[in-house]
């Protein structure tokens, strides 16, 4: 009786309501639900309120979605946003409970706040391009990254955002990497650090996808790119090829560290791989890379790598594989002894596809996780759960 | 004549965009995704989809030796539609059932694990066959007669191989 009355006072003063997993949306076979956010940023918790964006076509074509909750809250208000086909929603959070958005749509790459009522405040970024990053630094304020067609290729871009209250305003565009340049520059994922602004990227530079990094100290300059990916480069015997490949990154800060993940194709015969490197300079330098899923995934391809991580220092990474069957979502924790092992929570695990997962934790060490799911007749939801700290 | 216009046109402009960002092999009128597939339906053939990877060694293999080929050139110039898909790339394009992905997330959809992954399809993009990695010039003859022979509708690819002379 005692424990009863204990577990039901905490129950009481949780502030997380983790009993049921929420359908944001559903679909039948003719709808499609993207959570393909740049750097897989698709999902935040800002104070008490959560916020996820994705896209999907069931008005008939690609639209950009938001859907906001409380926490505690069982449901997502959801607003639509964007002008015309919308894609690749990405956000962030603010520091006041709302959320900082950057998409793709008929009118090139466009940025907004939004709060608890939908998008409260947009502003154009560019009139073409796409795979935009935001982040918000305390002091440094707010930075928008995206790439753009220059020439043959596609090159990186960032602005500051000025957030004034409810208005907000771009300020001059300037290319991450000064250098003019040689191959495509894609997907750049952001994130904001003790230090600064630290900014990941896939790049082909050197014939062949590798992850690079770079970091600004003052929300203005970036500072010279670096390589972060050791996937080898370089010729195959006999003289073949250029490399092998590295894609997709995603960065996140936890505690005073900073992990960038991404799916690395080192291992040419079995799929991509979810690699994972640290910095515990902002950014600045990155430590040797190494896999971050365990070694009952080897054997096949990972998908959609996503990492989140808190103040606290807690760091989970998701990504989709195939190894029991069918796609699931797995995620993994970092402990103090390295990666803890992949584990799939139930509802994002078993018949059908559970995949392109997004995450984000709290500063409580509740992890948020959103997927897509698709059954064997078709259907497809957008699917959200929290789970507990370990 | 139609056709030939559309095919000597979407080639022409393929080649300048591939060339600057992927590795097709050379001399072949590869399309974009999508391109391709109103190509193959305009013209009811075939599809050879090329999935490749920037900067991939195999791919340079299969390029440089079973394409160099020129009898494997006349089979694919003149009676398929031709496709190549950056693995890595950020493009979309749309599939046969309306869902706009990126290139890469066509790799999650076709199961890709190697490259070069080689996906043959009908004229309205329905798969028929997926085959990964390195292939010689008889493998592509033997693909060849089982997608335009019209084997696959009463075999799956390896009862086929397997009764081959």
């Amino acid at each position: 009786m005692r424990h009863a009355l204990l577990a039901g006072l905490l129950a009481c003063a949780s502030p997380i309501v983790t009993a049921a997993t929420l359908d944001v949306m559903a679909g039948d076979a003719a709808v499609f639900i993207h959570l393909e956010a740049s750097g897989r940023a698709s999902l935040a918790v800002s104070d008490d309120r959560v916020g996820l964006v994705w896209e999907d076509n069931r008005s008939g074509a690609p639209r950009c979605h938001l859907g906001v909750k409380p926490r505690a809250e069982p449901s997502f208000r959801v607003f639509p946003f964007g002008r015309g086909e919308c894609f690749e929603p990405a956000l962030s959070p603010l520091p006041d409970g709302r959320f900082l958005l950057i998409w793709e749509d008929e009118a090139g790459v466009g940025v907004g706040i939004a709060g608890a009522d939908g998008v409260l405040a947009s502003a154009a970024l560019a009139p073409a391009g796409g795979q935009g990053a935001v982040a918000h630094h305390p002091s440094l304020g707010a930075m928008a990254v995206w790439t753009a067609p220059e020439g043959r290729w596609r090159r990186l871009w960032s602005a500051p955002l000025r957030i004034d209250g409810g208005t907000l305003s771009p300020g001059p565009a300037r290319p991450v990497d000064a250098a003019a340049p040689r191959d495509d520059q894609a997907f750049p994922a952001l994130a904001a650090t003790a230090d600064g602004l630290a900014l990941v990227w896939e790049d082909r530079r050197l014939g062949h996808t590798v992850i690079f990094a770079s970091h600004s100290r003052d929300g203005q300059a970036w500072a010279p790119p670096r390589r972060v990916s050791a996937n080898p480069s370089g010729q195959a015997a006999p003289g073949l090829g250029r490399g092998t490949g590295a894609m997709r990154p995603a960065l996140a800060a936890f505690g005073a560290r900073l992990a960038a993940v991404w799916l690395d194709k080192r291992d040419f015969l079995s799929g991509y791989d979810v690699y994972a490197a640290f910095s515990d300079d902002g950014g600045a330098s990155y430590g040797k890379d190494g896999k971050a899923q365990d070694s009952f995934g080897d054997a096949i391809a990972q998908w959609h790598a996503a990492v989140a991580g808190n103040r606290r220092g807690d760091l989970v990474v998701a990504f989709d594989d195939e190894r029991d069957g069918s796609a699931d979502v797995w995620l993994t924790r970092r402990t103090a002894a390295g990666w803890g092992g992949d584990f799939s929570p139930a509802d994002a695990s078993g018949p059908g596809r559970q995949g392109d997962p997004a995450i984000a934790v709290d500063d409580t060490g509740f992890l948020h996780l959103a997927w897509v799911e698709r059954d064997a007749a078709g259907a497809t939801r957008l699917r959200y759960m929290v789970l507990p700290p370990p | 004549m139609r056709g030939f216009l559309f095919s000597l046109i979407a080639g022409v402009a393929l080649v300048f965009s591939a060339a600057a960002r992927a590795d097709p092999p050379p001399g072949y009128a590869f399309l974009d995704h999508d391109a391709g597939l109103r190509q193959a339906k305009a013209e009811n053939k075939p599809v050879l989809l090329y999935f490749g990877r920037y900067g991939c060694a195999w791919c340079d293999q299969v390029n440089r030796t079973t394409f160099a080929d020129a009898e494997i050139r006349r089979i694919f110039s003149e009676h398929y539609a031709l496709i190549y898909v950056d693995a890595e790339g950020g493009r979309r394009i749309r599939l046969p059932g309306g869902e706009r992905v990126s290139e890469a997330e066509l790799g999650v959809r076709l199961g890709a694990y190697a490259t070069p992954l080689f996906v043959f399809m009908s004229p309205e993009g329905k798969v028929i066959a997926r085959i990964p990695g390195y292939k010689t010039v008889r493998d592509f003859q033997d693909y060849d007669r089982y997608v335009r022979g019209g084997h696959h509708r009463t075999q799956s690819l390896l009862e086929f191989l397997g009764g081959r002379p």
